[in-house]
């Protein structure tokens, strides 16, 4: 069974690229919001989420922290997928929980390294 | 035609290696900076991994922050560890450092599930291992490593004194 990927961003063209980049070797589901994010990540359980920080509802940062006090989420691994990469905007995402960082524009071996690793790292503690 | 990537409309941010402006610079991954005298050099590390390389007697420094282990072949980008290092060695050595005097300083490379790290499907312990060897290679005496574990962290370093601060985030 392939591991599940939960996409989080409100740009239809973002989640489309990241739909694209990733469905060959994950089920990938998307949310619109954070808030529809959270939800979906309490009901689909993925193994990993890729987290826009700028989203209406519930900000990436707001959603992260939710899904970190979720009991089903608490150890799953967020990748937060954001333009906003100045020093600041990495420490407030690594203080709201987040596992690691990928700035916009996005290169597409760093998502592929990362998810894969990450999803790695997820399933031996899992096992 | 391929779809655009995500935020294609954005800059792509410069790697390789940026000045010390006004006495400091934050590093994004894949950048690096080496100065002699004083100044502030800061980053923020999770998986990634940054070095710090101090020669007390020239009085020159550097650090680098790079995000994935090892180049593929033909690829010269300092996002990889291995050409990282070789791109900071060499420039300090250009600034007048010896490599026989350098003392490096290791720092990040968390996994932040909370696991210890050292396992092949870690990045984080990949990025690290890189660090280890490519010192070991250039035979750099490693005088400290705030390595792994499941917290990232925010590293300054002085160029000059070769004073390393670390606070976990």
């Amino acid at each position: 069974m392939k591991p599940r990927v939960l996409v989080v961003d409100d740009a239809a063209t973002a989640r489309f690229w990241l739909f694209s980049q990733l469905r060959e070797r994950y089920d990938v589901v998307t949310a619109n919001d954070g808030l529809e994010g959270v939800e979906k990540a309490a009901a689909l359980r993925p193994d990993l989420i890729l987290l826009d920080v700028v989203m209406p509802k519930m900000d990436g940062l707001a959603a992260c922290r939710a899904l970190r006090a979720a009991r089903a989420t608490a150890t799953t691994p967020i990748i937060l997928v954001t333009s906003k990469s100045e020093e600041w905007d990495v420490e407030a995402g690594y203080l709201a929980g987040c596992t690691d960082h990928i700035a916009k524009p996005v290169d597409r071996e760093e998502l592929q390294v990362k998810v894969e690793s990450w999803l790695a790292v997820a399933a031996e503690g899992a096992a | 035609m391929s779809a655009p990537a995500v935020g294609e409309e954005l800059p792509v941010r410069p790697v390789g290696r940026v000045e010390v402006a006004g006495g400091s610079v934050y590093l994004h991954p894949g950048q690096f900076a080496v100065a002699r005298g004083r100044a502030s050099m800061g980053t923020i590390l999770g998986s990634c991994v940054g070095v710090c390389l101090h020669d007390p007697v020239a009085g020159v420094g550097g650090l680098n922050h790079f995000l994935l282990p090892r180049a593929p072949a033909g690829d010269t980008s300092p996002r990889y560890g291995d050409v990282a290092m070789r791109r900071l060695i060499a420039e300090l050595v250009r600034l007048g450092a010896e490599p026989a005097r350098l003392v490096a300083t290791i720092v990040g490379g968390a996994c932040f599930l909370g696991a210890a790290g050292g396992r092949k499907a870690d990045l984080g312990s990949a990025n690290v291992a890189v660090a280890r060897a490519a010192l070991a290679e250039a035979r750099i005496r490693v005088a400290a490593e705030h390595v792994e574990g499941p917290r990232g962290r925010r590293v300054s370093f002085d160029p000059h004194s070769g004073n390393v601060r670390i606070r976990t985030l």
